[in-house]
């Protein structure tokens, strides 16, 4: 592929990204500037680095948006998780909502807790737009 | 033996099961659905609170009667924490709040000391402990530690090394600090003036220490998630220690050290509590009658260590005979 094909092919991809993001961002009516903020409820425990290195308690969230569920290579999820994966568990933005609004109703037996709770759906609109473009 | 057999069946039903055959007897109160025991703590006094989490109240459990008072902490509480103070009353660690918050015993009023939101508006506030001079010292998970002096309202808090993971914290009989870091694997030790830190590295690299505590010697006893380890760092000696728990994949959670230095852990793999004796090096286990109890933190007095099983919302108690001179 010359220099000008793969120019053009990154522009596609990344013009792409940036759609798919933008789309995301806008189904869930969030904001990602206020989700950087909202996203410090998850920081302890997760990354939105590609590369993270740090042994973290919950998997690397670059890329989340659209990801099947349990696919993190490396990161050893709960039994519960790993059922949800292999019922076909996708994290759309909708499955992100409702996982995050109460984790143990979506996921039973999931360690992981949302604490203080994200009652507020606008909050958990923020911080999905975030994630949405952590790719 | 069949006789010991009928016992159990009929102290079963009561919640008065032995635990084991080791003379302890163990007690569940059920709490109500979502008030989610974080952490627990025994008062002197005889009774204990729990930091219900989820509903963003402190707890207060009469064990003689089981009645449990429910006390609204504030506006987005989120107790992580809880701990009995030098004045006897429960001090906690508020993530939703992002406070440090006390609830006079007496007449149940509530004191919020919020962190400065302008360094970080949610740390992730974990535990607490008192140093010797009557101030409290606190970790937030995002990265910070930081020192409370209620006398003056004078408030500080400083980055930790490695960043993200500052967890469980404690109190030496001298009266120093130290901390453990969940993400960063390490034991600090806390200058109680300037606040600055000495790291202190595990022999297990990525242990994954969750909670410390320390015995009557200043000896510190960490729980290791990642490894599934109990250590010890002796700071007289500069001298590391460790055992592994037992079971297939024992994952070491909360850790407790009774005032005769016993060390108490749970480990959610066996979904049991964990008694490790140091002078014979032997673990007695506790498991729960219920899967997933999820025990994150214990904490008690002599002859009871207090359990707070976060899975099944109830609070256990393991009564041991107390021995006297």
């Amino acid at each position: 592929m010359g220099l000008a094909s793969r120019a053009a092919a990154a522009l596609v991809v990344g013009v792409y990204g940036c759609l798919m993001a933008a789309s995301a961002v806008r189904a869930a009516g969030g904001d990602a500037v206020r989700g950087a903020r909202v996203f410090q409820r998850c920081f302890s425990c997760h990354s939105v680095a590609p590369n993270e290195t740090a042994q973290l308690q919950g998997p690397r969230l670059y890329g989340i948006v659209g990801r099947r569920a349990g696919s993190v290579a490396g990161f050893e999820y709960s039994e519960a998780m790993k059922a949800k994966a292999a019922a076909g568990l996708v994290w759309t933005p909708e499955a992100l909502d409702r996982f995050i609004a109460d984790p143990d109703a979506f996921v039973p037996g999931t360690p992981m807790v949302v604490l203080p709770p994200l009652r507020d759906q606008q909050e958990r609109a923020d911080l999905i737009a975030y994630l949405s473009g952590q790719r | 033996m069949h006789r010991l057999l009928i016992a159990l069946t009929l102290l079963a039903p009561l919640g008065l099961a032995p635990a084991a055959a080791f003379g302890q007897e163990s007690k569940y109160y059920e709490l109500a659905k979502g008030d989610y025991p974080h952490d627990v703590a025994a008062a002197p006094t005889g009774e204990v609170w729990f930091a219900g989490q989820k509903k963003g109240i402190g707890g207060r459990l009469d064990p003689r009667t089981g009645e449990i008072e429910r006390i609204p902490l504030g506006k987005d509480s989120a107790p992580h924490g809880v701990i009995i103070g030098p004045d006897g009353a429960p001090w906690f660690t508020d993530g939703g709040q992002n406070a440090i918050v006390r609830v006079d015993p007496a007449t149940r009023s509530v004191k919020v000391w919020p962190l400065p939101p302008e360094r970080m508006p949610y740390t992730n506030l974990n535990t607490a402990a008192f140093d010797g001079k009557g101030r409290i010292w606190f970790t937030g998970q995002n990265g910070v530690y930081g020192r409370l002096d209620p006398a003056t309202a004078d408030m500080t808090v400083w980055d930790a090394p490695k960043g993200r993971g500052p967890y469980g914290i404690t109190g030496t009989p001298k009266g120093d600090i130290w901390y453990v870091s969940l993400a960063g694997s390490y034991l600090a030790n806390v200058d109680l003036e300037t606040g600055e830190t000495t790291v202190h590295e595990p022999p297990t690299k990525g242990q994954g220490a969750r909670r410390v505590w320390s015995d009557s010697k200043g000896r510190l006893w960490i729980s290791e998630w990642n490894s599934g380890q109990v250590s010890m760092y002796d700071p007289a000696a500069r001298a590391w220690k460790e055992w592994k728990l037992p079971g297939e994949k024992p994952r070491t959670y909360a850790v407790w050290v009774d005032p005769d230095d016993k060390v108490w852990l749970s480990d959610w793999g066996a979904n049991a509590v964990v008694r490790f004796d140091p002078e014979t090096e032997r673990f007695d286990t506790f498991p729960s009658d219920r899967p997933n109890s999820n025990v994150r933190q214990m904490l008690g007095r002599k002859g009871e260590a207090w359990i707070a099983e976060s899975g099944t919302e109830r609070v256990r108690v393991i009564r041991s005979p107390v021995k006297t001179n």
